[in-house]
């Protein structure tokens, strides 16, 4: 059930009168109910496997509490995080693992090989083991105490609208508001459906209108060179980011029609001036994750060793966040090529800025918004290409026999909507220039008559009709 | 909340009244509530571009059929979609439903044959085959264009296509502006025709592979006819003779004649591609590949007609 299908409004909708009408008590039950009905709705198996994860992660958690104060509390929490992570890497990496032994074995002549495992990945995994070590880690730092409640602590993993793909939700900012009785309020409901619309609008007149090329040329890409190359170079990032936030408003759209507000995954990253502010930017929930739970535990752990342990601490959270997204080596290129910059960003910060500063301010943003743009474009092509070979054709060849004639190679099939993709992207990239510069745009608009606003609605609705139905998987469903 | 209700109720009026539309326009009679634009001018608008066309033939077409159908079928591709069967009422007393849609594939047809036995037990069932779809590389199905709207009838609603049939529907009614419904290729100048001729050889024979599937899938409507007393027979319409020279030219033409005795191998075959008085004129077709409506009558007389080469 995908949030753009009409099985997801009705759904909503029964959702919604339910939460609201069946009174406080029922608030809990109703959502966990929704949840598990949306999972069994994408396959009745996910259903047994995700509430096994969720008995066996709510029990979990009481266990370390109650061993808080005993001599087996680290014991007890390494076998916690040895459950999330062996569950996580059994499904997600295993199958990586033996093609690697495999390879290695046939590079060694060794005889027989390791029969890879008939394994379907369970859906939105990454994104609940993560949100299960996070909350673990927090018990185990006392920073916060085990949940009591099932319902609570079920709905903190697996809350249909960030079930699929995130964001990446901190127990600490769930749990008190799941936890209270939630009053209907128009405002929540009307902010809900404003930021579900965005969304939509994002995913469905951008995202989805540029998936056609972006795939046409990475499914078959060795029968491009040049011109399609470079194009595609520069707009993969306007698709990810109009898929991936575009789904993220969606689910934050949802969550608040129901009263809750969950942790935001984007901050306009393509004004990001270096490689560091752009990961505080983009994909924010999981970054931040990152950081509390792996790089800022590491430097501490080891701050004797200066900044030789940041930089290892730097390598091994770009590994993680890499390797996160999938088990291919493309993943693990995109996370050493991010180490590799936000390493380079952290050693030569002091001599940056020097010369930053001799220069004009309006270039400086400019050239490093642009040369930030350029590297998340660069490090796109390893995320998006099927394997390491297609990576390195893709940069060898982007060079490379330049032919102007586009639908002779075609990349483009359809111009009208990769036009009207462009000019939405460009409207959006306005937004959020005037955001950054502190113009309180969403203000302006709802500060708008009814009837202009509501056209605008109507006109973000139409949009959305006519070039829904095409490229319409998300991105991030895959991780 | 019941106030917020009511103004999301309001802020929908123009969703309902878009619902309204598509129920009063039904541009293919797929709820059949509404009559108050023509059947001819719905099927007239369907045929307006070469975009509408197939999806619109297959949607129309299975909806009629589905409500009233018809035991003796004519499935076939867009060169058959002239056959006129009002024309063999006239000559034969029997009704026959043209199943034949622009733009079908194969698997169309095949799709269509089983489609058609969900729904009546046919006694004849005739195969209009070509050529050029006779190429692995030209499998597609295109009849989903109707299944879809049969599992998921509120797509009727939802979906884009339907919505442009509707309005297009509305401005041809209101304007009867020629320029609304005349926009498919056969609408072009001589020149423009021409051109798209050569297009289409490219299209049809650039690439081509001899289809496995088609003869197995073929042989399993033949067992399936012969297991309930279906007469099953196959039609090849003829196509200009600069089809053959270009077939000729590439090295394909003997894979057409292989084409020919597959079908040959499988029933009888009524093959019209070999009447070279009308191959010969180029004037006789649209198009390479689509014979002028009145050569069309003419074939089907030449099948149905009492002199007619069909049940002798």
């Amino acid at each position: 059930m995908q949030f753009d299908s009409l099985y997801f409004f009705v759904f909503l909708a029964v959702t919604f009168l339910l939460y609201y009408r069946l009174g406080h008590k029922f608030q809990q039950l109703v959502l966990f109910l929704a949840s598990v009905f949306f999972i069994a709705f994408l396959s009745p198996k996910l259903v047994v496997f995700t509430l096994i994860f969720v008995i066996l992660n709510y029990f979990l958690g009481i266990w370390l509490q109650k061993k808080a104060e005993t001599r087996f509390r680290v014991t007890v929490f390494w076998i916690t995080i040895a459950a999330n992570i062996g569950i996580l890497g059994f499904f997600k990496y295993i199958n990586f693992f033996f093609e690697n032994v495999n390879l290695f074995l046939s590079l060694i002549n060794a005889p027989g090989s390791v029969k890879l495992l008939d394994l379907i990945i369970p859906v939105g995994i990454s994104y609940y083991t993560f949100q299960a070590l996070g909350y673990l880690i927090r018990i185990n730092r006392k920073a916060e105490k085990a949940e009591t409640s099932f319902l609570a602590f079920a709905n903190y993993l697996i809350f249909f609208p960030k079930f699929l793909a995130g964001p990446v939700e901190r127990s600490n900012h769930f749990f008190p508001q799941i936890s209270k009785p939630v009053l209907f309020q128009a405002d929540n409901v009307t902010a809900g459906l404003r930021l579900f619309l965005w969304g939509m609008f994002k995913k469905v007149v951008i995202g989805n209108n540029l998936a056609d090329p972006v795939y046409q040329l990475y499914n078959n890409i060795e029968n491009y060179t040049g011109l399609p190359l470079l194009i595609i170079f520069f707009l993969q990032a306007i698709h990810l980011y109009a898929d991936f936030s575009g789904y993220t408003d969606m689910a934050l759209g949802v969550a608040r029609i129901f009263g809750i507000k969950l942790v935001d995954n984007f901050n306009r990253p393509f004004f990001a001036r270096n490689v560091g502010e752009f990961w505080r930017r983009w994909h924010i929930s999981l970054s931040s994750w990152c950081n509390d739970f792996i790089f800022s535990p590491f430097i501490v752990k080891y701050r004797k060793y200066g900044n030789k342990a940041a930089i290892a601490g730097i390598f091994i959270t770009f590994y993680v966040i890499g390797i996160w997204h999938g088990a291919n080596w493309t993943f693990v290129a995109v996370g050493l090529l991010q180490g590799i910059a936000i390493s380079y960003e952290f050693a030569t910060k002091r001599k940056r800025l020097q010369i930053a500063s001799r220069l004009p301010q309006g270039l400086v943003t400019f050239v490093s918004r642009t040369l930030t743009y350029l590297f998340f474009s660069l490090t796109l092509v390893f995320f998006n290409s099927q394997n390491i070979h297609d990576s390195f054709y893709f940069l060898s060849h982007i060079f490379s026999d330049f032919r102007f004639n586009l639908s002779g190679n075609k990349l483009i099939y359809d111009s009208s909507s990769f036009f009207v993709a462009i000019i939405a992207f460009g409207v959006i990239y306005i937004k959020e220039a005037l955001q950054e510069a502190k113009v309180d745009v969403p203000g302006y608009f709802y500060g708008l008559p009814r009837g202009l606003r509501w056209t605008g609605y109507y006109l973000m609705m139409a949009f959305v009709f006519y070039y829904s139905g095409a490229g319409d998987a998300f991105v991030y469903l895959q991780f | 909340m019941n106030k917020y209700l009511l103004k999301g109720l309001i802020f929908s009026i123009p969703l309902l009244l878009y619902v309204l539309i598509i129920i009063v326009v039904d541009p293919y009679n797929f709820l059949n509530i509404s009559h108050v634009i023509s059947n001819d001018d719905k099927f007239r608008v369907i045929q307006r571009t070469d975009e509408s066309s197939p999806r619109g033939n297959i949607l129309w077409k299975t909806v009629e059929f589905r409500r009233k159908p018809v035991k003796n079928l004519i499935i076939g591709d867009s060169q058959g979609r002239d056959i006129n069967v009002g024309l063999i009422r006239e000559l034969t007393g029997e009704d026959y439903y043209n199943f034949c849609f622009p733009g079908a594939s194969f698997n169309t047809m095949f799709e269509t044959f089983w489609f058609a036995v969900e729904h009546v037990k046919p006694e004849k069932v005739y195969f209009q085959v070509a050529f050029m779809n006779y190429n692995t590389h030209r499998e597609y199905d295109l009849f989903h264009f109707a299944q879809d709207y049969f599992d998921r009838p509120w797509e009727y609603f939802t979906t884009k296509e339907i919505f442009i049939d509707s309005f297009m529907n509305l401005v041809w009614v209101l304007t009867r502006n020629p320029k609304v419904i005349n926009r498919s290729y056969e609408f072009l100048n001589q020149e423009e025709l021409q051109h798209l001729a050569q297009f289409r050889l490219d299209l049809f024979f650039k690439k081509y592979e001899y289809p496995q599937n088609y003869n197995r899938e073929f042989k399993k409507i033949k067992a399936y006819c012969e297991a309930h007393g279906i007469e099953l027979e196959f039609i090849i319409l003829p196509v200009y003779k600069g089809v053959d020279e270009h077939l000729r030219n590439t090295g394909l033409f003997d894979e057409k004649l292989r084409f020919k005795a597959d079908m040959q191998s499988l029933g009888t075959t009524y093959d019209l591609d070999r009447l070279s008085e009308i191959k010969s004129e180029r004037s006789n077709f649209i198009d390479y590949f689509h014979p002028q409506p009145a050569i069309m009558d003419s074939l089907v007389t030449m099948l149905w007609g009492s002199q007619g080469i069909i049940g002798k």
